[in-house]
């Protein structure tokens, strides 16, 4: 009894997904395929992993705005320097590369947070600013596109019918979901999120879990920049725009709170399927996708008035 | 001068568990210093709460010129004429003295503007009638505190207030601001104002005070003179009900090992040269008012603020800039007074906050054993006798004893060897208190050093072996052999500076 | 050495650092570019009528809500959706709007820019009604609404850009100017004669606007209450004034401010397209942090907040004129925002 009272929140969710999800099928019976519904799951796997991301920081009560950027630079990156000579070998070492370069992003993210105590809306939106600039600068006019196969398998590959970014994104959720669950640097996240002055008094470094949580964040935005590029098969700097925004309505459906320490991986998930299903919802019913977009910022601020745990009466 | 024109009869306020205000009366003269004494958690806040409306009593009335009111919200007590200086800071420090004064009221011209020269030629009116020399144009934040303190003194007079409430209003002040002070109450008298005055320093009551009233434990203990009263029947009068004197602690179980060692330790001008030392195994107690530094000190032992100068040893490793985690490597543990803002993570289940301080120690390799955890919550929440289902609940749906049982937890798990308790048991139920005494007392007999900073006289008295007294960020006074003849007149005579009287 | 230090007080009392900064740009700028190209009056005038037609008014806004402790990342989707609502009006192609375009074009365009205002007013007063009654933080409200903004522009626009011609009345908003000289351009061999705006209306309505705000906020209750949420909101709270009601309207005034913003900018460029004022929230923070505004609230003034946004005009003008690219400007003025940031929190720390 006390078990579904404490996932109440997740249970709520789950529920109004499924009823979204009957619904759609209704009104379209093809839309209960087994091919559609792993469409709508790759549809949705890159929001996933970049709300994961972005999650991590609104758990310690921030937000990264950067994610976006970041994928246009790693694609711009890859395309331009890491593709090389087009063996395996190369291929993983540029991998890496981009994935240092990304966790550098979120340290510089981290830091601005945790060291020079910045507004994270501000500090994130100006990394971004400077990330996306240096995707420019790097692109030197050119669209990169060509990638070997071996590359274009990481994103538009699949798996036993399943594709590949659906099976990354599991991944990631699992490692996320372990990380958050049951290591220490979880607890931290937490508590920091919950209570700063309380974990501080606690002993528990708040700096070192601020930093960290920005940089995890950068990274897991690095590795969707990877897998991103795999899928479009080619790098240009202005790819990723909708992306931050996207997870941050994902994030924020799923019921991770703006005021940190309160969501876990499920409710991403969750959140991140209602967003493709909305999407798709609309499509069906024919609405023009430019509202499509614009239903994100409808859904950011409806998730967080309806969420209790934001949406506090001003006492 | 004895014409009452304000009546508090007979109010009670409970809140969950605790009985703050008890059949409270109390009377107020046109123009009279009616100071309010009593010592910290014995209601006399609360009763002024009650008065503005910022709370509403369960019983009793209040008689304004003899009609009963009550006050809604504190607006409505300002309309009464009855206004506020709290001590926490009350006023925009960005605005000048003048927008300050008049903030909410300010006075329009026929354009519809703000009428500006009406407005700093009004202030200047009030803070001339102060005798005080502010420049009604200058902005707060310029100002001292004691001026701020008048500014607000001026905004309350703005309104103008027949009966003014001050709290504390020395608490920040210097001898020289506190006669200016002086001075103000009593052109403030002249002119009617009536003036309830809360403070706990003995040496003002008498020269400010017409008359005295005693509060304790949420009872009126009685009325007087301020002239035909002393010291000392004040101070019998706010400690009152005799103590057991059968001290349960009867051997010393003081080691040879230190657990802190604190000597010459400044900081600004809370804390002044301040020495003292804690043995593993005692249980040293820490007294004083409210913002005599008692706080202050553990704080800066503790690393939360940057101590000016002084050493400091934990568990005899000296510790050059001490921050919470050094601390807690050094196996000192710190039980905060502030569980909510400072000792818990309200939205996260018990069993997650048990940990929070040892998870390093816990787990050490960074992977959180969930069943371990839960065993270790669970052990403490029987051995505690923490009330709640199960140790899945957040933190934020228990009563304020289990609260605290949790932080206790947090820090038990953590196997320290000095441990400091900030006001252990204030808010906490009778049960429960006695549970939290008793457990202190186990740490003690097993090792464990302990500070504890309490404002329970009967508190520190039962359960120290030595007890520190501190004034205005000094240590005046050390009692080094707690006896059955070590009084609370002792302790609250040092506390209030009574014993230089 | 006091001395010195109470000297500079008293001369940055009198005159803002800030006017300094500016002041040392304008020299380090003409120094790189080379001052007969700089100082050029078609160069001065083009970064005013850029200021104006950008950054300058909308900072007004982000000062606003700054200073009562907020943010308003909404004020870009503001400003492109207020463009897109002027043009469309301006350029119906059926209906009594298109009959009016030749029978009354100067009711046509009151039409438009009313409309216009009251599209800021009510996307402001969204913001308002949600953020004066709840603690949820500003900036994630004000960025859902500048998702919705900025849609309602993309939809509006219907893909393409809206292109405004024969529309001279419109166009004098942005473009004219009440006062013009004549200057002789040398290009290559040949000479012409070309007209230079000095006195430009947009800027007049920047500075108009600045005026008026000066007063609200020094001199009407309004204006008194902002500030002393910022510097103390429980204390702001106890002295009975209306802190919800202040909110609201903060939030509401920045609405209008950047659809003032929108109508100028369509103007200036004679045509709306959703992308128009995309990203002028963050320069308008940047200008009213740079112009002295904290982030805490309750700090600085309008005249301030313009030095700011001259600054940030300034900025972005002069590192074109270097010929520095695109991409590097991005980077720059990414910087020169976490710096400015970064410096206003240290100071408030201090303090």
């Amino acid at each position: 009894m006390s078990a579904i009272k404490k996932h109440l929140d997740t249970l709520s969710r789950l529920a109004v997904l499924i009823v979204m999800f009957v619904l759609l099928v209704l009104v379209s019976p093809s839309f209960g395929t087994l091919t559609n519904i792993l469409n709508v799951l790759r549809v949705s796997s890159l929001t996933l992993i970049i709300a994961t991301g972005i999650a991590l920081c609104m758990l310690v009560s921030g937000i990264d705005l950067s994610p976006g950027a970041t994928i246009a630079l790693t694609s711009i990156l890859f395309g331009r320097y890491f593709q090389m000579g087009h063996s395996t070998g190369e291929m993983v070492f540029g991998i890496a590369g981009i994935l240092a370069v990304s966790a550098v992003i979120g340290a510089a993210n981290g830091f601005c947070v945790a060291k020079l105590s910045l507004p994270p809306f501000l500090a994130t939106y100006g990394i971004q600013q400077i990330v996306r600039g240096l995707a420019y600068l790097l692109t030197n006019g050119l669209v990169y596109s060509g990638f070997t196969e071996q590359f274009k398998f990481i994103g538009g590959g699949s798996i036993l019918g399943i594709h590949t970014p659906i099976i990354f994104a599991a991944i990631l959720l699992i490692i996320v979901g372990f990380l958050l669950n049951k290591t220490t640097l979880g607890r931290r996240i937490y508590a920091v999120g919950s209570n700063r002055e309380s974990a501080r008094y606690s002993g528990i470094n708040v700096t070192g879990t601020l930093m960290m949580s920005y940089i995890l964040s950068g990274l897991i935005a690095g590795f969707a920049g990877i897998v991103y590029t795999s899928r479009l098969n080619c790098a240009e700097p202005t790819i990723g725009a909708e992306f931050a925004q996207q997870a941050i309505a994902a994030a924020a459906i799923g019921g991770i709170s703006f005021k940190g320490g309160h969501g876990n991986v499920f409710g991403i998930i969750i959140g991140a399927l209602m967003l493709t299903l909305i999407t798709n919802g609309m499509t069906l019913l024919g609405i023009d996708s430019d509202w499509q977009v614009g239903a994100t910022g409808v859904i950011i601020i409806l998730a967080v008035l309806i969420d209790r745990n934001t949406a506090k009466k001003k006492v | 001068m004895s014409d009452v024109i304000l009546e508090l009869r007979n109010i009670c306020k409970e809140f969950p568990g605790v009985k703050a205000l008890d059949n409270v009366s109390f009377d107020l003269r046109k123009g009279e210093v009616h100071v309010l004494l009593g010592e910290n958690g014995a209601g006399k806040s609360t009763l002024m709460k009650v008065l503005t409306g910022v709370y509403h009593p369960n019983s009793g009335e209040i008689v304004l010129h003899g009609n009963k009111v009550s006050f809604q919200t504190p607006r409505d007590a300002q309309l009464a004429r009855i206004a506020i200086i709290f001590q926490e800071f009350n006023l925009a420090p960005n605005l000048t003295v003048a927008q300050n004064i008049f903030l909410g009221r300010e006075p329009k011209a026929r354009s519809g503007l703000i009428d500006r020269a009406k407005m700093v030629r009004d202030a200047q009116e009030i803070l001339d009638f102060l005798k005080v020399k502010i420049d009604p144009n200058a902005k707060v934040e310029t100002l001292g505190v004691a001026h701020q303190q008048l500014v607000e003194v001026a905004k309350a007079l703005s309104i103008d207030s027949e009966i003014l409430i001050m709290d504390e209003p020395t608490a920040t002040l210097s001898e020289n601001e506190i006669s200016a002070l002086f001075d103000t109450i009593r052109n403030l008298q002249k002119r009617g104002v009536s003036i309830i005055y809360i403070s706990h320093r003995m040496q003002e009551l008498k020269v400010i005070g017409n008359r005295i009233t005693v509060l304790r434990d949420g009872q009126t203990v009685g009325t007087c003179e301020a002239s035909e009263v002393t010291l000392d029947e004040l101070i019998r009068m706010m400690v009152g009900r005799e103590i057991s004197k059968v001290r349960t602690r009867t051997e010393n179980t003081a080691r040879e090992e230190t657990a802190l060692e604190v000597s010459h330790l400044s900081q600004g001008n809370k804390l002044k040269d301040v020495s003292i030392r804690v043995q593993r195994g005692e249980i040293v107690g820490l007294a004083g008012l409210v913002g005599s530094g008692r706080t202050e000190l553990a704080q800066a032992v503790y690393g939360i603020t940057r101590r000016d100068s002084g050493d400091i040893s934990i568990c005899g490793e000296p510790i050059q800039n001490p921050t919470p985690i050094k601390c807690i490597q050094r196996r000192m543990g710190f039980i905060s007074e502030d569980r909510k803002e400072c000792g818990l993570a309200l939205n996260l289940p018990i069993r997650v906050n048990v940990t929070h301080a040892g998870l390093k120690s816990i787990f050490p390799g960074g992977i959180v054993d969930v069943r371990r955890e839960r065993k270790l919550a669970e052990d403490y929440r029987a051995k505690l006798r923490i009330v709640t289902p199960d140790v899945e609940r957040n933190v934020v749906n228990l009563s304020g004893g289990n609260q605290q049982k949790v932080v206790l937890a947090k820090w038990l798990s953590t196997d320290s060897a000095f441990l400091v308790f900030d006001e252990p048991t204030r808010g906490i139920d009778v049960g429960a208190k006695e549970e939290i005494h008793n457990l202190i007392r186990d740490l003690a007999v097993n090792g464990v050093g302990i500070l504890m900073i309490s404002s329970d006289l009967p508190e520190i008295l039962t359960l120290s072996d030595r007890i520190y007294v501190m004034r205005e960020g000094r240590i005046v006074h050390e009692i080094e052999q707690v006896t059955s003849e070590t009084t609370q007149e002792e302790i609250i005579a040092y506390a209030t500076g009574g014993a230089e009287q | 050495m006091n001395e010195l230090k109470s000297g500079v007080r008293r001369l940055t009392r009198v005159v803002p650092m800030t006017l300094l900064l500016l002041a040392g740009m304008v020299i380090v700028f003409s120094a790189l570019v080379g001052p007969a190209k700089y100082l050029k009056l078609s160069n001065i005038m083009n970064v005013i009528s850029q200021c104006s037609s950008g950054v300058g008014i909308v900072a007004l806004a982000s000062f606003l809500a700054i200073c009562s402790t907020g943010v308003d990342l909404s004020l870009g989707g503001i400003v492109s959706l207020a463009g897109m609502v002027t043009a469309r009006i301006l350029t119906a192609e059926t209906g009594t709007l298109a009959g009016l375009r030749t029978s009354a074009p100067g009711l046509l365009l009151a039409i438009a820019i009313l409309a216009s205002l009251a599209v800021g007013a009510l996307m402001g007063s969204l913001n308002g009604v949600i953020l004066s009654r709840t603690n949820i933080p500003s900036f994630i409200i004000t960025l859902g609404n500048f998702k919705i903004c900025e849609t309602l522009s993309r939809v509006l626009a219907g893909g393409s850009t809206v292109r405004i011609s024969n529309m001279p009345q419109f166009e004098f908003i942005g473009g004219g100017s009440l006062m013009s000289v004549s200057q002789t351009v040398q290009q290559g061999a040949r000479t012409s004669t070309r007209m230079i705006g000095i006195l430009p209306v947009s800027a007049l309505v920047m500075v108009l606007l600045y005026l008026l705000f000066s007063i609200i906020m020094k001199r009407t209750r309004f204006g008194t209450y902002v500030y002393a949420i910022g510097g103390n909101y429980e204390a702001t709270e106890m002295s009975g004034v209306n802190t919800t009601k202040t909110r609201f309207t903060v939030f509401l005034l920045g609405g209008v401010i950047a659809a003032v913003t929108g109508i100028i900018l369509t103007s200036r460029l004679t045509a709306a397209s959703a992308a128009n004022g995309l990203g002028l929230e963050f320069d308008g923070i940047a200008a009213a942090v740079v112009g002295g505004a904290a982030m805490t609230g309750g700090r600085s003034t309008p005249w301030r907040t313009l030095i700011g946004a001259l600054i940030i005009s300034v900025l972005r003008n002069g590192f074109s004129m270097v010929g520095m690219a695109n991409s590097l400007q991005m980077i720059a003025i990414g910087a020169v925002l976490i710096i400015v940031v970064a410096v206003d929190v240290a100071k408030n720390r201090r303090r």
